[in-house]
């Protein structure tokens, strides 16, 4: 414990001073009107995570999912081809869903109402008595969504006009590719559902100043003498899509045998499928407006905060693993890491919860950001400048 | 379910409570223990810890027999109940309050 400091130096003032420090409009956290906003100008023209390539590995497979803030119902289906791609759960005769269950595997996609038949990749095939409608097959394929994938995460944009995301990420694209994420074939997954504005719950998930209050034991090796709050090294801002490096206590020890045990199984299982040693494990990708990861290969986790309306949130996190676990040990060790992390995420409900129940009634007319909540900061400078080019379309 | 293999009999009377299927079942098991419960069993199984895994580790892990499958089910509340023990200590029982609310999608064999 005598090792001589590590010299953390806080990220200056001086580099988010183009965030602006004034204090920040609390009315946007938690207005049904505001919120109606962002559902047009953030949410229907942002790239939204909805799943991984792993749960679509052969051709037919498909994963239904629903989007509140559009209220849709989606078919991501892997085509013959290869191809990932996104529908609207929709026949294009009269609405109905084609799917009810959340995912299987079908050779077509068969409505339960007339009998419209739609291939993998959407194509109308067959329609009962189709000439009385005065139409071309090829006038009726299912409504395709756009698609991409980045390090195996599927995104989806309601918007046809939008920037593709590995063009908006920069670098990140790249790094986010040598994670662990990039490669996997399995997680596990838990889901919550809070009272709260999603910007509630996604600040509290990208600022590190509540740390040593609401992590004291379980934050394990995010704090230190050296740096208390457990700040990170460095932020990164590329267009609306953020960053941070995490910094790491070098003095940290696990807390007892079973922690141990995992821990090194745990490296084990990666070292064997040269996972351990990647070069962006201490960075966290914050993809506008709702993804989060961890590049840690330890703790290669996702995060995503779908907003169900103004004051309630839905979230989504996943610890992504490479292969099937090949032995006990293996097996053991995701189960430890996953227990840490959602003990973790558990600790941050409260005050999540309590944050919003603080604003929502309209008390506060500002919150305040410091300098180390520059990501707080930067994504309410993005969701504003969003919503104003929207008002502006639309004056 | 049957009985658990030699050098593991210390573990049978844990297995009404914690060989369970699946993360859910597990995780509410946690959740549900008393303190004494939940420090009794790690009390037990922290000290096999190594011997039962290395001794499953000599077992092909997609198709494990009966009693094998107990003992990892065990292991993996261990995995589970250790951060109460070592880590958590008094916040457990908060922690167990908020972090019921987080809900796991299971989809593993065991």
């Amino acid at each position: 414990m005598n090792s001589p400091p590590t010299g953390f130096n806080p990220v200056p003032q001086a580099e988010v001073d183009f965030l602006g420090t004034q204090p920040v409009p609390a009315r946007p956290y938690y207005d049904p009107d505001w919120y109606e906003l962002e559902r047009k100008a953030v949410f229907l023209r942002s790239w939204i995570n909805l799943g991984h390539v792993c749960e679509v590995p052969s051709a037919g497979d498909f994963i239904h999912r629903t989007l509140e803030f559009a209220k849709a119902s989606l078919l991501i289906v892997r085509g013959k081809d290869g191809a990932v791609r996104t529908f609207y759960n929709a026949c294009t005769h009269r609405g109905t869903r084609l799917v009810r269950e959340a995912q299987g595997n079908r050779a077509n996609f068969r409505c339960p109402y007339h009998s419209w038949t739609f291939a993998q990749d959407g194509a109308l095939l067959s329609a009962p008595d189709f000439g009385g409608f005065h139409l071309s097959k090829g006038q009726c394929a299912l409504k395709a969504v756009r698609t991409e994938v980045l390090a195996g995460l599927i995104f989806v944009n309601f918007d046809p006009g939008a920037t593709p995301l590995r063009d908006q990420v920069g670098e990140f694209a790249e790094e986010m590719e040598s994670v662990p994420v990039a490669r996997a074939t399995e997680f596990s997954e838990y889901t919550y559902e809070l009272k709260a504005n999603w910007k509630i719950v996604y600040d509290n998930f990208q600022e590190n100043y509540h740390l040593r209050f609401i992590h004291p034991r379980s934050g394990l090796g995010g704090t230190g003498p050296d740096n208390p709050f457990g700040y990170p090294t460095r932020y990164r801002f590329i267009g609306d899509h953020r960053g941070q490096t995490i910094w790491y206590n070098p003095e940290t020890q696990p807390r007892g045998p079973v922690q141990v045990a995992g821990f090194m199984a745990a490296a084990n299982a990666l070292a064997g499928k040269a996972l351990l040693d990647t070069p962006h494990g201490s960075e966290y990708f914050c993809l506008f407006p709702t993804f989060f990861m961890l590049g840690n290969p330890l703790q290669n986790f996702s995060h995503v905060v779908y907003p169900i309306d103004a004051g309630r949130t839905r979230g989504v996190i996943r610890m992504y693993w490479v292969g099937e676990a090949e032995n006990a040990s293996e097996l053991f060790a995701r189960h430890a890491g996953l227990t840490m992390m959602r003990d973790l995420h558990a600790e941050d409900i409260d005050v999540i919860e309590d944050g919003y129940a603080g604003l929502s009634g309209g008390a506060l007319e500002f919150i305040h950001f410091q300098t180390q909540e520059a990501l707080c900061r930067h994504l309410y400078n993005s969701v504003v400048e969003k919503v104003r080019a929207f008002q502006a379309e639309q004056a | 379910m049957g009985a658990l293999s030699p050098g593991f009999e210390a573990l049978e009377p844990f297995v009404a409570q914690w060989a369970l299927a699946g993360e859910t079942a597990r995780a509410a098991a946690r959740s549900a223990a008393s303190d004494d419960e939940r420090k009794n069993f790690y009390a037990a199984a922290q000290p096999l810890m190594e011997a039962a895994l290395a001794y499953l580790d000599g077992k092909p892990i997609g198709s494990l027999g009966a009693s094998d499958a107990t003992l990892m089910r065990l292991m993996l509340s261990l995995a589970n109940v250790y951060h109460s023990v070592e880590v958590l200590g008094d916040a457990e029982a908060d922690n167990a309050r908020m972090r019921n609310r987080l809900a796991f999608t299971d989809h593993v064999p065991y």
